[in-house]
């Protein structure tokens, strides 16, 4: 078919033909517009910067205030115990539940369902992620992605905006993952998975050392090398790199 | 008087305006596809990067430096124009796709005069997202490398990697559907 003619390199080469667009204006109309602004601009700011001194200084009087009252109607003692509290339980939970309590309290209320005591752990788990738990439960610790497209049983995630950070493939029912593959660079700004190892050294100081080590051949001629661990459950973890050695992709499979 | 550096104002910005300009220029036009729109937004590069022309200290060059302020300057006007369409209430999704709808009336004249390839290219590339178009554009049209073009947008090269990869599969997957589209139309 005709389709196949499309390359990447074609691709490449259109863009690459794409008529030069060029500014018609005269470099000092650009000019006389571009210095009005940057003048008118500057007064204003003049005026600003002297203030801003005055403004923090007055700010951290307002804060001095308002943290000693507060520290005269709160007693000191439900602070501390509060603090207790968090820091056992994280150390119950391991290490991914140490992240969450970082967050805000609203996700801990969703980490409350799946905590180990009101619930049998089969798979290894991947801050609270495992293959085989349901995506409604994968959707209460990771929180709602800004955007979801779905393709058969596929689903690829996006958050804070950014491009598709999890893709997901769901078993025949559609309710379960049995397999996640995350993309640590799209990833930068989620509260939980910006965790995620970036590099060669993040990724064995997380997983450890790998089990199996090979060479790929990847964008264009590159070699690009892959990190494979083995969990105790027959789960895999195939950690790619980019030729640079930056993490591309952490698949997390039973296959 | 506004002087930067020790150096006028106006030295600064003949300087920038021959070096940069046009290159500038194209990249935001290839982002809005529209030239009166790409004529003020070069221009509100300009006023940022002169107003903070002092404290620019070299640690990228110059060339990513502005390409950066240029990218961040049409991304705010995309971000400006989502609310105002919030405001009215139209339920499009601004993060997947550019909002360009194909008017030949709207072609800008460089692109009406090419070959029939070059005019789907330009359709394409505006249904991609408006990062994978910033990709394309600064790899393929603007010839960064992929060093710089993680400098300009201020992202890891797995990201631009990433975002360039599947940018291509966007447009293959269009290019497929525009050739579809018009043999079941003939």
């Amino acid at each position: 078919m005709k389709h196949k003619s499309i390359t990447d390199e074609k691709l490449k080469a259109l863009l690459n033909n794409m008529p030069e667009i060029h500014d018609k204006r005269s470099i000092e109309e650009i000019y006389e517009k571009v210095s009005y602004k940057v003048k008118d601009a500057d007064r204003p700011l003049k005026r600003r910067k002297w203030m801003i001194p005055a403004y923090s200084a007055a700010a951290i009087f307002l804060f001095a205030v308002l943290f000693y009252t507060a520290k005269l109607i709160i007693p000191m003692g439900n602070e501390s115990a509060d603090q207790d509290h968090g820091f056992s339980s994280a150390n119950d939970n391991s290490a991914e539940s140490s992240i969450m309590s970082d967050e805000e309290e609203s996700q801990e209320y969703g980490m409350e369902n799946i905590t180990p005591d009101s619930k049998e752990f089969s798979h290894y788990q991947l801050f609270g992620l495992e293959i085989g738990m349901p995506y409604l439960e994968f959707l209460n610790i990771m929180g709602e992605p800004s955007q979801m497209k779905e393709n058969g049983n596929m689903k690829a995630l996006a958050f804070e905006n950014s491009d598709t950070g999890i893709e997901l493939t769901l078993d025949e029912t559609g309710e379960e993952i049995i397999e996640f593959t995350f993309y640590p660079s799209m990833l930068s700004n989620h509260k939980i998975l910006s965790n995620l190892p970036k590099n060669k050294e993040e990724t064995i100081n997380f997983f450890g050392s790998m089990e199996n080590k090979t060479s790929i051949s990847c964008e264009e001629n590159n070699v690009c090398e892959q990190y494979m661990y083995l969990m105790p459950n027959k789960e895999r973890i195939i950690v790619t790199f980019t030729s640079e050695g930056e993490v591309n992709t952490i698949l997390l499979t039973l296959n | 008087m506004n002087r930067m550096g020790g150096f006028p104002m106006k030295e600064v910005f003949q300087k920038l305006y021959q070096n940069y300009h046009q290159d500038i220029f194209q990249f935001i036009f290839y982002m809005v596809k529209d030239r009166d729109l790409a004529e003020d937004l070069v221009q509100e590069v300009y006023v940022k990067v002169l107003r903070s022309y002092n404290s620019f200290k070299g640690e990228s060059s110059e060339k990513t430096w502005l390409f950066s302020v240029a990218k961040h300057v049409t991304f705010d006007y995309f971000r400006r124009q989502k609310r105002k369409r919030k405001r009215i209430n139209e339920t499009i999704d601004f993060h997947e796709k550019g909002q360009f709808i194909p008017d030949n009336a709207k072609l800008p004249e460089e692109i009406a005069l090419e070959n029939d390839e070059i005019r789907k290219m330009y359709y394409c590339l505006s249904q991609c997202s408006y990062d994978q178009q910033a990709v394309l554009i600064l790899r393929f049209i603007q010839s960064l490398s992929i060093k710089e073009t993680a400098n300009v947008l201020n992202w890891s090269i797995s990201k631009v990697k990433t975002t360039q990869h599947r940018a291509m599969k966007t447009l293959k997957q269009q290019m497929i559907d525009l050739e579809e589209g018009m043999r079941d139309e003939a």
